[in-house]
């Protein structure tokens, strides 16, 4: 399969102003009292081959975003297309179809694989439910797909409690892999895992993303492993994408305060380096009662009246990099923080 | 695995014995013995009832003979050394009679399962047989319906099932269908007609019945929260591909393990039922020996249903090796 370079990658995936939100019941009657604006008008997209990055504290909506993506939960506005795929709008059959094609790897390791069944059944079942019904050609295909991620083909006879941690990821991919996707959501793969599994795993995700070319959906609140896997990353801040450009664009010079705070927490392995520390003060407010204008004006060190009153716009401020800040001039730099 | 089970069959030997030495102590704490009558009716008199205490041994010390030839040659080791053997005794009040065939010496010409012990077995095979056949699918439909008016019916009678004593629900449905409709014996004789068996059957289950649902309901809520079927979901599984496969599979462990002393219960527990219908089993000859103070047979009666508890068990602890991978019988 020759792979075309010079062409302009086309968008795999487009998320247009998805939004998920979760009804909070109360009362004797069970009404809904409240919604829990998990994911807020979210837009990006994610080109063929590529990484998509997705960063953010815990509870920002990051995972609720992969989830609906892939319709596990449903989303309360917005659109998914996947290859001009309506994925909002498919009848159920479509959808089975399209689950050949979009994959995900959860983050647990030890509760997302079924106790009762050995691995090869897990990894095989796929593959039957999706029409191969020759047992044979699913056994060559389990022992393949055990190979590729390292594991022996014997363990396909194995239960997942008979794994650790890694091998259970491992087994979780090889699952994902089996169908033969072309696009994988990657939930925190890797933050479950020891720091010293992290690296052969995301290492394994990459080598794999070479031979066969899908696209990944990268999930993860550990800035330096989305640095080191992603080409282009999305940062979250209470259910809204506050920023998102490409790996070296983001690292290089990120512009959204939020973002600026984040980078300037990653430690830095030299112990006489001078770090500018932004700490941000307080806590992530609570989703069910978001703040007014920018949602992140009560935490930011240089916010402005305009910050509480408008909601700013998510804009195109450098060519390929978007940032929803009132404070960020149209192609220029970011105030100083300090 | 050989040796897990050698170990755990040699566990029963202390068990049966601490079983049996305690009965032994409390039923000779109670106050009469075997030769008292009503006291409206003429007591047997001093010198046969010593008569008797002599050919049955019930003269000799209860636990340690310090006077006589040898120091074991007393009631309670006697009736273990008998025991051993598959000699439970003779019944004091059912005379000429081994304990061993009331219980499982069935009447002429009928199959073993006829005798007492057998009636018990197979009211409490079918009590439990109903429980679980209407207990587990209740149980997962109000599971996969929670919070709609179904769960809270199957809750409703669940509930019912677990708090209204057998006693009341039997009073309570002999009235009804023999009082009120006509259409069942307040005293059955004829025990040979299946439908008898029904009505004692679904009392002496419900409330097996109704913990079944309980626990099935949990147990698949538990299961529906897991990661895995979401997972299931995410490679495209049907709804009831994932129920039968990922969810029932794990759910009913659970139940499946509680299936062997529930058997266990609803057989010894079925003495207050049998005596209210009249039911020919081995509950009603338990409860008989113990207002006789029929000393063999509470005795054989209690050793019997505390052997069918253990194996219950033990059968429970095997099959839960078989059922989840995860535990490791060793």
């Amino acid at each position: 399969m020759a792979i075309t370079v010079d062409v302009e990658k086309k968008d795999m995936l487009v998320v247009q102003n998805l939004k998920t939100y979760f009804p909070v019941r109360s009362g004797v009657f069970q009404r809904v009292s409240a919604w829990v604006k998990a994911v807020d008008d979210v837009s990006f997209t994610v080109k063929e081959g590529e990484t998509f990055g997705l960063v953010g504290e815990s509870g920002c909506g990051k995972t609720t975003v992969s989830r609906s993506i892939l319709r596990l939960i449903p989303a309360n506005g917005g659109s998914v297309f996947f290859d001009g795929q309506d994925v909002f709008n498919l009848r159920s059959n479509e959808l089975k179809a399209l689950r050949r094609n979009m994959q995900i790897v959860f983050q647990d390791p030890y509760s997302s694989l079924d106790p009762r069944m050995p691995v090869g059944d897990i990894i095989a079942e796929s593959l039957l439910i999706h029409g191969m019904k020759d047992r044979r050609q699913r056994n060559a295909i389990v022992q393949e797909m055990l190979a590729k991620v390292g594991l022996n083909p014997y363990h396909a006879h194995r239960y997942p409690h008979e794994f650790s941690g890694g091998q259970r990821q491992r087994i979780g991919i090889a699952r994902a892999l089996a169908l033969n996707p072309r696009f994988i959501v990657c939930d925190e793969p890797v933050s479950a895992l020891d720091v010293s599994i992290q690296s052969q795993i995301l290492n394994l995700l990459k080598d794999l993303q070479r031979e066969y070319g899908f696209s990944y959906l990268f999930v993860a609140h550990d800035l330096s492993v989305v640095e080191h896997i992603s080409d282009r990353v999305g940062v979250m801040y209470l259910g809204k994408l506050v920023e998102t450009a490409t790996r070296e664009q983001l690292f290089g010079e990120p512009l959204h305060p939020y973002t600026r705070a984040l980078m300037s927490a990653i430690p830095v392995p030299d112990p006489r380096r001078k770090r500018e520390r932004i700490v941000l003060k307080g806590e992530v407010p609570s989703p069910l009662n978001p703040p007014s204008g920018c949602r992140f004006h009560p935490r930011c060190p240089i916010a402005k009246d305009v910050c509480k009153q408008e909601e700013p716009k998510f804009e195109e401020k450098r060519p390929g990099h978007f940032v929803a800040c009132h404070l960020v001039e149209q192609g220029g730099r970011a105030t100083p923080l300090a | 695995m050989t040796t897990y089970l050698i170990r755990r069959v040699l566990w029963i030997i202390p068990v049966m014995l601490l079983v049996a030495l305690i009965t032994f102590t409390l039923m000779h704490q109670a106050p009469g013995g075997p030769w008292d009558r009503d006291l409206n009716r003429r007591q047997v008199d001093a010198s046969t009832q010593e008569m008797l205490n002599r050919q049955f041994g019930l003269d000799k010390p209860l636990f340690f003979n310090f006077e006589g030839e040898h120091i074991l040659d007393s009631q309670f080791f006697n009736y273990i050394g008998n025991a051993v053997q598959g000699d439970l005794g003779p019944s004091y009040r059912q005379r000429g009679r081994m304990v061993q065939d009331v219980l499982f010496e069935p009447p002429k010409n009928k199959p073993i399962w006829d005798s007492k012990f057998g009636y018990s077995m197979r009211l409490g095979l079918l009590a439990l047989t109903m429980a679980a056949i209407f207990g587990i699918p209740l149980g997962i439909l109000a599971a996969l319906k929670r919070n709609t008016i179904f769960d809270y019916s199957a809750l409703f009678i669940s509930t019912i099932g677990i708090s209204v004593p057998s006693f009341v629900l039997a009073i309570f449905l002999i009235i009804v269908l023999a009082g009120q409709l006509g259409i069942l014996k307040i005293i059955q004789r004829d025990w040979s007609n299946p439908a008898a068996w029904l009505v004692p059957a679904t009392v002496l289950g419900f409330g097996t019945f109704a913990y079944i649902t309980r626990l099935t309901r949990s147990s698949m809520l538990e299961v529906m929260g897991q990661d895995y079927i979401r997972t299931a979901r995410a490679k495209g599984l049907g709804g009831r591909v994932i129920i039968t496969r990922h969810m029932l599979r794990n759910a009913l462990i659970p139940v499946m393990t509680i299936m062997g002393p529930a058997l266990a219960g609803l057989v010894t527990g079925s003495f207050i039922i049998e005596s209210m219908f009249g039911f020919p089993g081995s509950g009603r000859e338990y409860v008989l020996a113990i207002s006789n103070r029929d000393y063999s047979m509470i005795m054989g009666t209690t050793l019997i249903y505390a052997l069918l508890i253990v194996l219950a068990n033990l059968t429970v602890d095997i099959m839960y090796g078989f059922l989840d991978p995860r535990i490791k019988v060793n």
